[in-house]
Parts: C-alpha cells; structure tokens; sequence
C-alpha cells in the first residue's frame, strides 16, 4: 500500500527533461488528426485547438462504435433487475451523453490513418476513433488544458478517460502520476533511483529488494535515456544519468521510507494552490483537505449504468432531485455541505479553479440546480467540480461524508489524491 | 501448414549432427561429442526478452520434451522440431517480429532510419540484421547468411512497399532458423590432452543457458570473439559477472524447475471438494514458493545445498498462508518472508505444500509417491515401477478397518512383490502423513493419531523435520545434485567415464561446502568442461580447420 513519507512525495526531480522524449520516436502518423500534448495527466491527445479529448469506457464493449447518442434517455436497467427499466430520477433536465461529450468529429473527407479510423455517427456525420477507441470532448472543459471531463466517481469505468497518447519513451516503460508529479513507471509500477552519488555507487547490485530495470540488448537510445553497465556488467536503463531499479519485494512506501531511494520525477505538477492541502486516510489513501485539514468532497450523481446520460446534477440547471434524495431541503443540504470559499485572491492552479457556486444548491426538490435567486459564492472546484465539508466531519482525516449516497445515483466522495490512494 | 517465415525450413536434430566419428581404439573416443539440443521454452522467451525487452508478448508453448536421467535439458538432446510445430513457432516469430519493428519499438530497437520507409534499405537492414542475428545465432553472421537475410528483408519490403514489414519477415525467418532454435555447439583444436574444445562461442552459449537460462549478452559474446573464454582468468572473470548479474537467479530457478521436475504443476490440480483452499492460484504460488526458497537460500544467502532441506526460511503468499494456516500480511507486494517456528514440523524444502502437493493423489496424500519422489528425484535412486496386475482390494476394502496410511500400507505389503519397492518408499513417505493430500498440516487420520516416525538408510527420524536433516546428511543427496548439476550444464546424459571427474567435486565440496555457485564454479573453470572428441571422420574441411560455426544455415 502506498504510504507518503510526511506527505511528501521522497523524489528525484528531474523534470525539464520529458519533452525531449517525444523526439526520439517517428511520427505516430503524419496525418493524425489529433496532436499529442504533455500534462501533469502524462501524454494525451488534444484536438487541433488544444481542447482535451476522451475516451469512453461505455464504448470499451463496442470497440471502433459509439455509444454515445444524441438523444437523452429517460429509463434505465435497474441494476438488480427487480423492477425492470426505472425512470431517471429528473431525467427530464437530464443532457444527453453526446451533449455532454461532443464527439470528436471528422470532415466529410477525412480518411483512416495508421490507428485512426473513423466512425459513422447515427445522425451523420464521422468520429475519430484511436485504436477502437472512439474520441470525444467534454463540456465540462472550458479552455485549452482544462481536463475536467474526467469520470471521478464510482462511474468512471463507463465515463470520460484522458485520451492517453504514446508519450515517446521507450517501449516498456510508461509515466504515471504520484501527486502533483509524473514518475516514470514500468508494468504499472513506478520506478526508484538510488539517493546520493554514493548510494548509486554501491546500490547497482541492490539484493532481492530493489531490481534494475535491465535494458534490451538491441536498445538504442539519446539523452536523456542511456544504458549504464550494472555491477555485473549488466545493460541497465537510466533516465538523466541516473541508473533505474523496479521494487520486487518491497512496497513502494517501504522503499522510500528506506531513505535510499527516490522516485523518478519526469515532470514536476503545477502544485496545489496553498489552500488545498492533504492528509492520509487508512481508507481512501492520500485525500484532499482544506488548509485546515478538513476532508474535500465533491457530489456526484452518476451510477455505473447511467454514466452515459449523466445530468451533471452539480452544475447549473441540473435536476436537484439527487441533492433532495440525501439532504431533504436545500437549507439542509447548505448546512450539510459548505461549499470551501475561497479568497478573493485565490489563484488556480493545475486542477484547481475557482468557481461560482449556488448557495443553497436548490429551492424545488423537483427543479433544477443553481435557481435564479439563489445566493453564490465563490469556492473552490476540482477538476470544474465545487468541492464541499462536511459538517460532521471534525479532526483531520475524518470521512464520515465520504460515499454518503442515495443508492449508487447520487453522493458526495472524498477526493484522493491522483496515484496516491490505496486502490486505484 | 503455412510456409515458414523467409521460406526457412528448421530440421531435425539429427540432420544437424556434426558428422564426426571417432575411429575405434582412439584416445579421444571416450570423450563426448559436441552437443546439440532445442532450446527450452523458457530459453526461448528469455532469449527474444532479453534481446528486444520485457515488454515483447511472446506466445509460445513448445511440445513437451521427454525426460531422461531425470532431466528434461537431457531430454532435449533427442528432441526434434516437427513440421507440425513449426506452425506455431513460425506465427510467434512473425508476432514477435511485427512488435519488434512497430511504430513504438522501432526508433528504439533499430540502429538506423531507412531512407525511404516505404523502400528497401539494404544498408539500414543490414546494420539491423547483423546485430540482431548475432544474438539470435549467438555467434556472428557470416558474410553470406548477413547477405541472404539482408536480401530477404529487401525483397518482402519491395513487395510489401514497408522498409520495417520487410525487416520483421527476415527478423521472423531468423526465429525459425536451427541455428537460433537448436544450440549446437562447433568444436575446434586445443582441448586439453589433445582433445577438441568448443569453440569459444559454444563455449559462451553453455554458459549462458547453463546460468541465465538465456543465450549469450553483447559481453559475453565480446569476450568469445576476443578470446577471453579461451584463457583460465577470462574465463573466471565472465563466470563471476554472470553469477553477480540478476540473471543468475533466473538460471538456478530453471535448474531446480527442471531437477525438482516443477511442470507437474501445469497439471495439478486437487479435489476442491476435499481441499478448497488448494485453488488454482495456489497450485501455482506452491510451485513459486519451492523455486523462491531454493533461490533465496542459494543465491540471495549463499547457502549451502544440504540446508535447503532443514532452513526454516521460505516466502509466503497470502493463498498459501490460508493452506499453512499462518498470519500473514503480505500487503500489496505478494510475497513476505516467513520463517516457520523452531519446532514446527514441516522442516526444509520438501515440507512445503508444494513438495507434498505434488507428490500425492488428487484426494487424500501419498506415502508412496513422496517416498518415491526423495528417491528418485533427490537421491538419483531409481525405484521401479509397480507391476500391472496390483491388488489393492485389501488396501481399499473399507471393511477392512484400516484408518491410517500406516496401516493401509501394512496389510499392502503382506504381498512380498510389493514389499520390496515399498520399504524403500514408505518409511521415508510416511513420516509426511501429517500433511494431508494438499499439503495441510493435520495431527490424525480417523481419529487415530498419526504415527510420523521413519528412516532413511538407516537413519531413523521421528517427522518430516528429522528426515530433513537426515536427508541433508545423506551422502546420496551430495552425488545426486552434482550428477544433475553436470548433466543439466552439458545438456546430455553423464558418462560413465566422467564419473571420477564427479567425485572428485563431490571431495571438493565436502570440504568447502555444497554453495551452489562453489559447484558450478568447479564444473565450469574445468579445462575438461569443454573438451569434446576429435573429429576422426568429418565432413568437411571447414569443421576440420574449427571453422564450422561460419559455414551454418
């Protein structure tokens, strides 16, 4: 399990030296329509106006196919199958999933590419798929470099995805993030590098613990990749000059609490705004809090099956049926759940905004979110989504809101910290 | 059946058979001859991962190699690719090819860019070619194999109109060749006493399948073409960077896969019924946790051979730890060590579930097979197979009243023809009848307490832990290892005129301990490693001058 050392993250920064990666490989395709862009996410394809594309996880049973249609549903399979096809609670705001996320569309005479193919949509028209997997945008993304259509809830495995690109580095090893940073990663893992010169002196040979990463006989690379010769005259990667090991029989939190090792940093995050800080949690892993410490939430109302016609109920003009499903009254759920204000000057940062939020969230338990009258305040959001405490919620680290829910539809949810929570 | 990858046709061990015969009367005639034999799966996935990285998907399943003397690397000496396995191997290594030269490995694994990717490049082919197929063939391309597999690559990429679609269908070919398939060994003047030695590249491709369980690195490979492994120093010198490299671990796992005969476990499988906690994972993480405590103990402590059969010390996964039924917290990484108590009863390696497991039936343990399994498997003793005609009607008869193994195999043994082979068997197999068919520790079998005691050629012991130690303390233990040890490097069946040289390790590891580098060490820096038989008739006037290695495919 993964265990910050004081909730910093022990590691080597060596950023500045990713862009350089992406040179050593050939064009993915000449003529693909997308490009590749480097973020604190890793490597994701953006249309040609820099706007973040997505996959969809609905679409994985279907691959090359949309499922994501123009037209809202308002029924649903209910999940254990006793009361046949159900009615979206407040479908009739419902958007549909293709409004939502607007697929991303070809010309007329747009042709396949090496792994883009096309698909033709129901009601005209053809969508960019990246190997099988078809592309969209997300409202939710307001300019270049926003990324926040991503599913953060229990949904997410039939929601919005990073359209993850090749990120140029050699094949085998991946990059994957660790808080605000991108490590380097192989086979899902990160991977360490010995601290100090004289810790990568005498560690080439590391015991059973720490493996290095050996490097395939054939390999050829450029900075800032080379082989080194391990202490048995082994090729081994290193990144930056620095030789490259895999942890096999220790957890990567024993291995930095070693003091020996680092993590490989290939890109140092933006970083939080001072407002937002962390804590750790037995439960969750690595979650956002307040200055203070007090856990962050955000609302969410989608469920594993309806991820497709989500209504968005935490923004304007969603159904607020799921917010009275929890708390009853708008006055309650005020009381509840304070948006976290945040100061005139507060400044965003990486997948922090600030954002206006609706105070109480609604008037009509059968209307919509933000009605016209409602006061607004200014607070903080998470990937464009308001983030909230508790009011039972005391001493730092407590999660007495966290999966608060009303069925699997609606609910508010810790925020973990990106590749810091204990399950993934 | 498809046309081989670049029309490569493989060939069967025999016709690949240097044609040396060594005339009656001659010295040398008692010396073997250079060895051939198919590389294992293992080597072969080790090998195209090793060469083109971890990451390359090779899906291969070879036919099952027959054991001989214990051994399936002897086995492999006999064995032969059919045309009906060339099939799968030749769509593996298109499969492995395509990856090698796709848009993600390319830039990385080929040293060059082609001046027109939709065109031949003959220069860029052959700058990727030669490097790839001297690791492949593990020995250099001649002049005339770079050329052929050179022009191979150009003409599929003219048809094809792809520079990489033409590399991989060469790359592909060269994977289907005896040359990477077979590890043949050529043979040159300059052994000791007058014999042939290897040459150094054969010298180098024992080496490596014999400790990384993979053909011959870049240095490795440098070191032969310089003539290090000809000279005593050099010789020792790579031994030591092999045996310090990471691989070694990997060599000495696939010595004890092959000598402990672990691909049983591809078809274990027990009774859920009677043992539900022995599930498929767990059939597996047991055949894991032999392989991590013999590597640990011998490679990552250093220990010695004869220990590995009382060292509490294993590594414990949490399936396994429900059939032990110990506590652990093995976390996210799967694997903790673990030591068992002072005085627990499983002892060394061959208390652990995966020892008992293997050697029992389905649903209940046996006494027989364990006992069998220490004989044969451990102490190189063979005990005959059971006649046909078996009358178990009184062993099965549960009118009969028999509650125990013990008991059952009693009353068996009142037939004198079963008699003889099961008092060599049972009085070591039934000090493990507290570990049930799956390897669970129990106290009785029907209520009736289990009576553990047994002895080992005159060493009696009262459990499993006490057999460990008089196992440790066999003589037989010490020859058998060394005998397989040699027989697994060599790739054949020990001669018997070999076996002086045997002893005369065995009283060299009395003394120094049975370390399992000190055994390899002494095998290997042996001048007579290597010395094969002249060639009296030969074929040719190549193999005559040692240059055989440059006149294959």
């Amino acid at each position: 399990m993964w265990r910050p050392i004081n909730g910093i993250i022990a590691a080597a920064v060596l950023f500045g030296a990713l862009p350089n990666l992406a040179s050593a490989a050939e064009p993915a395709d000449a003529g693909a329509p997308a490009r590749i862009e480097m973020t604190d996410d890793g490597p994701i394809f953006v249309t040609p106006a820099g706007m973040t594309l997505y996959t969809l996880g609905a679409d994985d049973p279907t691959p090359g196919k949309s499922v994501c249609l123009t037209k809202p549903l308002d029924d649903f399979a209910d999940p254990t199958a006793g009361f046949g096809r159900m009615k979206i609670p407040g479908y009739q705001y419902a958007a549909a999933c293709a409004a939502m996320s607007p697929p991303f569309l070809a010309s007329a005479a747009a042709k396949p590419t090496g792994e883009w193919s096309l698909f033709q949509r129901p009601e005209g028209g053809q969508q960019w798929v990246y190997r099988s997997k078809p592309l969209y945008t997300s409202v939710r993304d307001r300019q270049p470099g926003d990324r926040n259509g991503i599913a953060l809830d229990q949904g997410r495995r039939r929601g919005l995805s990073l359209a993850a690109a090749p990120w140029g580095g050699p094949a085998g090893l991946d990059v994957m993030r660790r808080g605000d940073d991108l490590v380097l990663a192989t086979d899902n893992r990160p991977l360490f590098t010995p601290r100090g010169a004289r810790m990568q002196k005498s560690c080439l040979q590391c015991g059973d613990d720490m493996k290095p990463l050996l490097a395939p006989e054939l390999l050829r690379v450029d900075r800032p990749w080379s082989v080194v010769e391990g202490g048995a005259g082994q090729r081994q990667f290193a990144f930056a000059g620095k030789p490259l090991f895999t942890a096999e029989a220790l957890g990567e939190a024993d291995v930095l609490a070693s003091g020996n090792w680092d993590l490989v940093v290939v890109r140092k995050g933006a970083g939080k705004p001072p407002a937002i800080a962390t804590t750790y949690t037995p439960t969750i892993g690595d979650i956002y809090t307040t200055r203070e410490g007090r856990t962050l939430y955000i609302f969410t109302c989608t469920s594993p099956n309806e991820t497709v016609t989500a209504p968005g109920c935490d923004r304007p003009g969603g159904p607020a049926a799921y917010w009275a499903a929890l708390c009853g009254s708008g006055e309650e759920c005020s009381r509840r759940w304070r948006p976290y204000a945040a100061a005139t000057d507060a400044k965003p940062s990486a997948e922090w905004s600030v954002v206006e939020v609706s105070d109480p969230m609604f008037f009509d338990p059968a209307g919509t979110t933000y009605p016209a009258g409602a006061k607004r305040v200014r607070a903080w959001a998470y990937r464009g989504h308001p983030v909230y405490t508790f009011y039972e919620d005391q001493a730092k680290g407590d999660i007495w809101g966290h999966m608060l829910r009303w069925f699997s539809m609606s609910g508010f949810l810790a925020l973990p910290v990106p590749g810091m929570a204990t399950t993934p | 059946m498809g046309v081989p990858a670049a029309g490569v046709v493989v060939l069967a061990s025999a016709a690949l058979q240097t044609a040396a015969v060594a005339a009656p009367g001659d010295a040398g005639a008692l010396l073997p001859e250079p060895g051939l034999r198919l590389i294992s799966q293992s080597q072969y996935v080790n090998t195209i991962q090793r060469i083109f990285g971890q990451d390359i998907a090779v899906k291969i399943r070879f036919a099952p190699v027959k054991r001989e003397d214990g051994l399936l690397a002897v086995g492999a000496s006999g064995a032969v690719i059919t045309s009906g396995a060339l099939d799968p191997l030749d769509a593996t290594a298109r499969a492995v090819a395509d990856q090698v030269v796709d848009q993600k490995h390319r830039a990385y694994l080929v040293p060059c860019r082609p001046a027109d990717p939709r065109a031949a490049d003959a220069a860029c082919a052959t700058a990727f070619l030669a490097q790839a197929g001297r690791l492949l063939y593990r020995r250099p391309l001649s002049a005339a194999e770079l050329a052929k597999v050179t022009a191979t690559a150009g003409q599929a990429a003219v048809t094809r109109k792809d520079f990489y679609a033409g590399l991989a269908h060469s790359l592909a070919g060269m994977m289907v060749s005896p040359q990477f398939l077979y590890i043949r060994e050529t043979a040159m003047p300059g052994g000791p006493g007058g014999a042939w030695r290897l040459d150094p590249y054969s010298k180098a491709s024992r080496l490596s399948f014999l400790l990384w369980n993979s053909a011959p690195d870049q240095g490795l490979l440098d070191a032969a073409a310089g003539g290090e492994l000809d000279s005593p120093a050099g010789l020792a010198r790579q031994f030591d960077r092999m045996v310090a490299s990471p691989r070694y671990r990997q060599g000495v796992r696939e010595f004890f896969t092959d000598f402990l005969a672990l691909e049983a476990f591809d078809t274990l499988a027990k009774d859920p019924t009677i043992y539900p906690a022995f599930s498929l994972k767990a059939v597996g993480e047991a055949r894991e946790q032999l392989l991590r405590t013999v590597a640990d103990h011998l490679v990552g402590r250093k220990g010695d051979y004869r220990d590995l059969f009382t060292t509490p010390q294993t590594q414990m996964s949490a399936e396994l730890a429900a059939i032990y039924r110990v506590p652990v917290n093995t976390g996210s990484i799967g694997w903790v060590p673990h030591a068992f108590e002072k005085n627990d009863p499983r002892g060394g390696l061959l208390g652990q579930v995966g020892f008992l497991a293997q050697y029992a039936h389905a649903g209940r343990s046996s006494p027989t097979r364990r006992g069998r399994a220490v004989r044969e498997v451990l102490l190189c003793q063979k005990v005959p197979d059971p006649p046909p005609n078996v009358d178990f009607s009184n062993f099965e008869d549960p009118k009969a009243g028999l509650r125990t193994a013990r008991e059952r195999l009693t009353a068996h043994n009142e037939n004198p023809i079963c008699a003889g082979c099961h008092k060599v068997t049972d009085p070591i197999g039934l000090t493990f009848e507290t570990f049930d068919g799956a390897g669970q520790f129990r106290r009785t079998e029907n209520a009736v307490a289990i009576d553990t005691r047994g002895s080992l050629d005159g060493t009696d012991f009262a459990d499993a832990a006490g057999l460990g130690r008089a196992l440790a303390a066999s003589p037989a233990l010490k020859s058998c290892v060394v005998n397989r040890l040699y027989a697994y490097a060599v790739g054949r069946q020990v001669l018997p005129q070999e076996a002086a040289r045997l002893e005369a390790y065995q009283a060299m590891l009395d003394k120094r301990g049975y370390r399992f580098d000190q055994m390899l060490r002494l095998m290997v820096l042996d001048p007579a490693f290597f010395a094969v038989r002249p060639p009296v008739a030969v074929a040719s006037a190549d193999v005559l001058k040692g240059r055989a290695h440059a006149a294959q495919n």
